[in-house]
């Protein structure tokens, strides 16, 4: 009997430190949630930009800058979909806020209104 | 997190805590008294009769006629042969002494003990346990001690012989029945079952138990830092896995933006433009196989070069 009342505090003290560990993992875990919001947001931006934009672009400089927006928005697409930190979805993001920059100048280029793009975040930065 | 002293409140909870059930541990309750190893002898010896004899005594006291006589009558004789020897601690002689500590552990009987005292003397000393006299048997305790023993010194005057003192024992019988039958109202009193003492800690046990004690709060510790630091360990090596997972993500989106301007140059000017990026080309290859050699430092200062070489 007495060995399962050890077992009882053993249990009972690795419990307790391992608590804010475990908890500390979560309230990480609930903080990234706004930067994966924030990077879908800006993804599926591009993708309208990207699969809805203009046809036939005669402009090579335009389109250009159209086909690098399609790639920052399949490589952000794949970013995310292995997006696990914060670091991860803000990666994502500033990738897809070069395409819509890219996506922004080609419509400069091309004087049709485009996509207000927002200051570029840095991964680097956080 | 909130601070008293300078230290976490739950800290000083917990000394708190710990401090308050420290003193009411070994503080308010007052430890048992210790029960001598003579003592623990003698009281298991009268667990089953009324007559504890020790191994090499003198033989002045028969034993066995004196189990017959006493029956179950409340009063044990104990028949010591090691000599009881005197003690600085001691308030009274060393025969009254144990023969107190003897009748605390058998609280409902008389005693009689017989033993040497450090004068070579082999003597009785008569006492009566603590709850002897109680509501059952409401009688006078000093009467079975010095009214007894009067009795007692009367009747066996011209019995008793200096190898034989069976008849103190048979007067001490025959005057407490005569006062117990004249006092209590149910009769002689009966003799209770003997409980042997609990073991109590003398000062290197306790102190065992102190180290003990210190030895479950120690262990406890160490095993919450123990688990604590493998935890911390644990999630540490998973923040590294995270960081590097995405450095190569970063390294891979950046060669992703590296391969768009590759693949599609802008058409060459000249033949130098040309050799340009045919050099950028090969450069990038070489870049895709330094990236798979997983050395993420390296692959980045190549990147770096190659970035800047493209724009």
């Amino acid at each position: 009997m007495s060995w399962v009342w050890i077992a009882v505090a053993v249990v009972v003290v690795a419990a307790g430190a391992l608590t804010p560990l475990l908890t500390g993992r979560r309230q990480r875990a609930l903080a990234s949630n706004d930067e994966a919001v924030a990077a879908r947001s800006r993804y599926h931006q591009l993708g309208h930009y990207v699969e809805d934009g203009p046809e036939h672009v005669t402009d090579e400089r335009a389109a250009a800058l159209l086909r690098t927006a399609r790639e920052r928005w399949l490589t952000a697409g794949s970013l995310l979909a292995r997006a696990t930190t914060e670091a991860d979805f803000t990666q994502a993001e500033a990738v897809a806020v070069e395409g819509l920059g890219a996506v922004a100048d080609a419509h400069v280029q091309l004087g049709r209104p485009g996509p207000r793009v927002p200051r570029r975040r840095d991964p680097e930065d956080g | 997190m909130k601070r008293w002293f300078g230290v976490p409140r739950w800290l000083v909870g917990a000394v708190v805590l710990g401090v308050a059930g420290c003193v009411l541990v070994f503080g308010v309750a007052s430890p048992p008294e210790p029960v001598s190893a003579l003592a623990r002898e003698v009281v298991d010896g009268l667990r089953t009769t009324s007559v504890y004899e020790q191994p090499g005594g003198p033989g002045l006291i028969d034993a066995q006629r004196s189990r017959e006589l006493i029956g179950d009558r409340a009063i044990v004789v104990v028949l010591l042969a090691e000599p009881l020897l005197d003690d600085p601690t001691y308030v009274t002689d060393p025969r009254a002494e144990h023969c107190a500590e003897i009748a605390d552990l058998v609280a409902t009987s008389v005693v009689i003990l017989y033993a040497f005292d450090d004068r070579g003397e082999y003597d009785a000393e008569y006492c009566v346990g603590p709850e002897f006299a109680n509501d059952a048997n409401p009688v006078d305790p000093q009467d079975y001690v010095s009214g007894v023993v009067g009795g007692v010194h009367l009747g066996t005057h011209f019995r008793v012989t200096e190898t034989d003192r069976f008849a103190e024992v048979e007067e001490y019988v025959y005057t407490f029945d005569h006062y117990t039958m004249r006092d209590s109202p149910n009769g002689v009193p009966r003799r209770g079952i003997v409980v042997p003492p609990p073991p109590t800690p003398d000062a290197p046990q306790a102190w065992q138990v102190v180290l003990a004690l210190g030895g479950i709060v120690a262990g406890t510790i160490a095993l919450f830092v123990l688990v604590r630091a493998t935890g911390g360990l644990v999630a540490r090596r998973g923040s590294r896995t995270a960081a590097a997972h995405t450095r190569a993500e970063r390294i891979n989106a950046r060669l992703n933006r590296l391969a768009d301007t590759v693949l599609h140059p802008e058409p060459p000017n000249n033949a130098r433009a040309a050799r340009r990026q045919a050099d950028l080309a090969a450069r990038y290859v070489a870049l895709l196989a330094t990236v798979e050699s997983g050395a993420p430092a390296e692959a980045e200062r190549a990147l770096t070069e190659l970035e800047e070489a493209a724009r």
